[in-house]
Formats: C-alpha cells, sequence, structure tokens
C-alpha cells in the first residue's frame, strides 16, 4: 500500500501539464460560443472595473495635491498699518497647530496674478495704478484637521476682513470619491458574479460533453486531479483572455484620453498610461484567473461526480 | 490474486445482489463468469473495480484489501488491472493510436514508453495498419481489439472483461478469444463475464456460475451449462 501512497503524490509532469494545456484550448474552441461569452463578460466587469480604478487613482492624485496646498488664507483689511501687520503676524505665530506663515504684499498679490494669467496677463496690466488685490497671510498648518480651528481663530483677529481655507472643496471631492469607490465596488461585484456564472456555465458544457471520455478515464485509473485540471485550465484560461482584452481596451483608451487631456486641459495632469501595463496588466490578469478557477471549480462540484 | 470472502452486497432497494460469495482467482487463472441476466455477474465485476462497496465480507486484490482503499488510492488500484467492457468505449475524437496511448498518458508514461509500447499493443492486436484510423472507420471486432490494446497498454497482471464479445459475430468473437487465449498464455490472469454458450464451451476453462447472488457452480475446463 506504501507504494500507491508514494505514487498518489508524484509530482506532476511537464508533459502532463502540455495535456491538460491542450486539453483546455481544444476545449475552448469546440465550446466557441459560449467561451466567447465568458470571456466577454470576464472583458467587460474588468473593463469597467479599470475605468473606475482609473478615476479612483486620478482623482486620489489630484486630492493628494489638493491637501498639500491646504492652506488658510487671511487678507487684511487696506488700512492696516506695517505695525498693525507685524502684531497680527506674532499673534497667529503663537497659535500651536501653525506650521509657517508668509506675507503677500498687494504688489505680490498682483504680480501672482499675472502669473497666473499666463499668455494673457496685459488683461491685467491697468491694475497696476489702482491694485484691487488685498494682502494677506499665507498660514499652513500642521494637520488637515487643524484647519477648521485655525482659521476661526484668526477670522476673529482685529484687522482681519477674511479668512478663506480648502475645506469645502476638499470635503466634496472626498465625498465624490467614495461615492465613486461604493458604486464601482457594486458594480465589480455584480459583474465579476456574472462572469462566474458563466464561465461556470461553460465548464459545465464541457464537463456534459465529455462525460463519456471521463468515465473511461475512471476505469483506465486517471486520478480525480488529472480529471479536474483541463477544466480548470479552461476556466482559467477563459478568465485570463478576458482579462487580457479588457488591459488592450483600456490602454489603448485611456492613452487616447490622456493625450486628449494634456493638449486640450492644462489645470491637472492625468496619471501616464503606463500605469495600465506597470500595475492593472498583471492585477487584472490575476484577477482574470481568479474568476475563471472559481467559476470552474463551482461547476466541477456540481456537475463532475468522480 | 482476486480473494472474495463471504461478499454480501444488498443494493438500497433491499436487492440482494450477492450473497455470502466466496471464491478464489488465482494468477495465470482464465476464468469465465456465466449466469442469467441480473444473477450478480456485474455486481462482482463493479465489486472488483471498487466502483461499489460490499454490504459484508472482504475482497482482496494483489494482496490489497478493497475496501481499505482510501479515495486518493483508487486510481492507484485500477491501474494495476486492465478492462474490456462490451460497447467498447473508445475516445470518437482520438485516433487508435491516441485510444491506446492515452491510457499511459493518463499514467504519466515517457514519450518514449508510449511510442514503443502502443506499436508494441498494436500488433499484437494486429492493426499496425490502422494506427491513424478513428473508432468509427473500424468494425466492431477492430474496435474491440483496440479497447484490448488500450487495457493491456500499462501491463496490467489482471484483464477484466466484460461480455467483450457480446457486440461481435460468432467469427469475430473467435478471434477476440484466441486474443484472450495468448494474452493468458503469456501469464496475464483473465475474468471474462459473458453469456456466449459457444465460446465458454469450446474453451474449456475455468466456469464459475453465478445465479440469484449466489455460486451455483465452480468447474474447471467447465461449460456454459445454459440454454439461452
Amino acid at each position: 500500500m506504501s507504494e500507491i501512497s508514494k505514487e498518489v503524490f508524484t509530482v506532476m509532469k511537464i508533459k502532463t501539464f502540455k495535456y491538460f494545456f491542450k486539453e483546455s484550448i481544444s476545449n475552448i474552441i469546440k465550446n466557441r460560443v459560449m467561451s466567447f461569452a465568458s470571456i466577454t463578460t470576464v472583458a467587460a466587469a474588468l473593463f469597467v472595473l479599470g475605468i473606475f480604478m482609473l478615476l479612483v487613482a486620478n482623482v486620489n492624485k489630484m486630492v493628494t495635491s489638493v491637501e498639500d496646498k491646504v492652506e488658510i488664507k487671511a487678507f487684511l483689511n487696506d488700512d492696516v498699518t506695517t505695525l498693525k501687520q507685524n502684531e497680527i503676524e506674532s499673534e497667529i505665530k503663537k497659535i500651536p497647530a501653525v506650521k509657517s506663515i508668509v506675507f503677500e504684499s498687494k504688489e505680490d498679490a498682483l504680480e501672482k496674478f499675472k502669473n497666473q494669467l499666463g499668455e494673457n496677463k496685459d488683461l491685467a496690466n491697468g491694475l497696476d495704478l489702482k491694485n484691487p488685490l488685498p494682502a494677506s497671510f499665507i498660514i499652513k498648518v500642521d494637520k488637515v484637521e487643524n484647519v477648521a480651528d485655525t482659521s476661526n481663530k484668526i477670522a476673529k483677529m482685529e484687522g482681519i476682513y477674511k479668512v478663506k481655507d480648502g475645506r469645502d472643496i476638499l470635503d466634496k471631492v472626498i465625498r465624490v470619491i467614495n461615492f465613486i469607490k461604493a458604486s464601482s465596488l457594486a458594480l465589480i461585484v455584480i459583474l465579476g458574479a456574472v462572469g462566474i456564472f458563466l464561465i461556470s456555465n461553460t465548464i459545465r458544457l464541457t464537463v456534459y460533453a465529455r462525460k463519456k471520455e471521463i468515465g473511461i478515464m475512471k476505469y483506465i485509473g486517471a486520478t480525480d486531479w488529472f480529471i479536474r485540471w483541463p477544466f480548470l485550465f479552461e476556466g482559467m484560461f477563459l478568465g485570463l483572455f478576458g482579462a487580457i482584452i479588457s488591459i488592450l481596451l483600456l490602454k489603448f483608451g485611456y492613452s487616447y484620453v490622456v493625450k486628449v487631456v494634456a493638449t486640450d486641459v492644462v489645470i491637472f495632469s492625468l496619471i501616464p498610461a503606463e500605469y495600465i501595463i506597470n500595475t492593472l496588466a498583471w492585477q487584472f490578469s490575476i484577477v482574470g484567473i481568479v474568476i475563471g478557477g472559481l467559476g470552474s471549480l463551482i461547476s466541477l462540484r456540481r456537475f463532475l461526480v468522480l | 490474486m482476486i480473494k472474495f470472502s463471504n461478499v454480501s452486497k444488498v443494493y438500497k432497494n433491499n436487492h440482494i445482489a450477492l450473497s455470502n460469495v466466496s471464491v478464489t482467482i488465482n494468477r495465470g487463472d482464465f476464468v469465465f463468469l456465466v449466469g442469467p441476466s441480473g444473477a450478480g455477474k456485474s455486481t462482482f465485476i463493479k465489486l472488483l473495480l471498487r466502483e461499489i462497496e460490499p454490504t459484508s465480507g472482504e475482497i482482496i486484490v494483489n494482496n490489497v484489501d478493497v475496501q481499505k482503499l482510501t479515495r486518493k488510492q483508487i486510481p492507484m488500484y485500477r491501474r494495476s488491472f486492465g478492462i474490456v467492457f462490451q460497447d467498447f468505449r473508445l475516445l470518437s475524437d482520438k485516433t487508435v493510436y491516441e485510444n491506446i496511448a492515452f491510457a499511459m498518458q493518463i499514467v504519466e508514461a515517457s514519450s518514449r514508453d508510449i511510442k514503443k509500447r502502443v506499436n508494441q499493443m498494436l500488433s499484437l492486436v494486429g492493426l499496425s495498419n490502422k494506427a491513424n484510423m478513428y473508432p468509427h472507420q473500424l468494425s466492431g471486432g477492430e474496435q474491440q481489439r483496440v479497447a484490448l490494446a488500450r487495457a493491456l497498454a500499462n501491463n496490467p497482471k489482471l484483464l477484466i472483461c466484460d461480455e467483450p464479445t457480446g457486440n461481435l459475430d460468432p467469427e469475430t468473437a473467435w478471434g477476440i478469444m484466441e486474443l484472450l487465449n495468448d494474452i493468458n498464455l503469456s501469464g496475464t490472469t483473465i475474468l471474462m463475464a459473458t453469456h456466449a454458450k459457444d465460446v465458454v464451451d469450446k474453451m474449456k476453462k475455468r466456469v464459475i456460475a453465478i445465479e440469484k447472488g449466489v455460486i451455483v457452480r465452480d468447474q474447471q475446463r467447465g461449460v456454459y451449462g445454459y440454454e439461452d
């Protein structure tokens, strides 16, 4: 008996793997209609997933850059004297959360505005004589959470006519991201389930088509896993093919979007398209293989009685 | 080689298929298993293949207690014998050569061994010139020869035949029997369930007759003994 149990655990040979590979590919071709449906579903599911991932990644990138820039801008009344200005500055510095403080004079503000206008800076020419822009303190705090508290304190000080901080926009952006994340998760779960269902159906057809063969294999002494592997391979291939198609679609689609954004919209830059190849490609391949393998296993459990 | 000790099999519907059967088949024997339909021949073979388990009693094959086999050990156990069926059970989308090679692929034999052995088997059953044909292109007798070659490919010590000549005309059947006799003479134990009176009577081998689940006759150089 020991000889038998030893043989059960013999390592699978490369030749056997080749056999599994060949069998699964030939099954996919024989079942081409269902195979096509399965591959398309997986591709669609991963394509949608990809769009959401790219969306989230880009929004996240924007948020990080915004978060970095979270600063409080305290505008001074035009009648504030230099002395008063120094008083305010030292008072603000006393707030523990304040990391840095920079004074921006009326002239600085105008210069900055001109720079923002870029090629159109001539538009600001008339403003030099009667500068409408107020002087301000630009304050950075240690943590985003301390922004609200700090800006409230500054707003109460004498000589300050207005305080601005980026909290509102930040909150809105974070809320949008969370919504995108939640809805994409729901969509991915649904599409993933459809993919698994379709693949398990495809495998079921193959199992039925090969019923006779499976019976013969059992009599000849094929192990359970020798019989199962080709079906498992088949599912994993379907998932992988779907993943590859979705990656190609995403790559070409996103490269186009990046190109358009780069030429027409200057305000923000997108994550480069190489991101798809470097990060998404292998992640999606694994997800595809897992979806396919799961679909196979479900079908094998239900329809392959060994 | 095969030893049944007080083996009984009662199916779920309380049908008693085998009742207290004890029999020993020795290495090198050629045994016919005869009896009317539903007598228990199929149950006997299914028990041997470990497709079903006995309700009581013990079955020893090649010093292996068949009931004690774990699920994982069953395939290895089945590799120790070859099986031939009445309906051949060849794979229709594989050629003659591939059908025989398939049995060896399953046991993960090397390509060189497969090539050598399959050609050897093809010449043994006289089908070397039809290696690349598909089962549907062959006559019934030829298909059964392929099945026989497949059953013998892994060099089993025991060959189990379930009505191997049932679908063949008498002349073709006789050809198969001559082949089986040769195989037996080269040392392979053969257990053959059959309804073929002519064959059994002519071969003059050991005959075990089962009726209603009981062995009613066990005869060396026996005859079929039924008029059907």
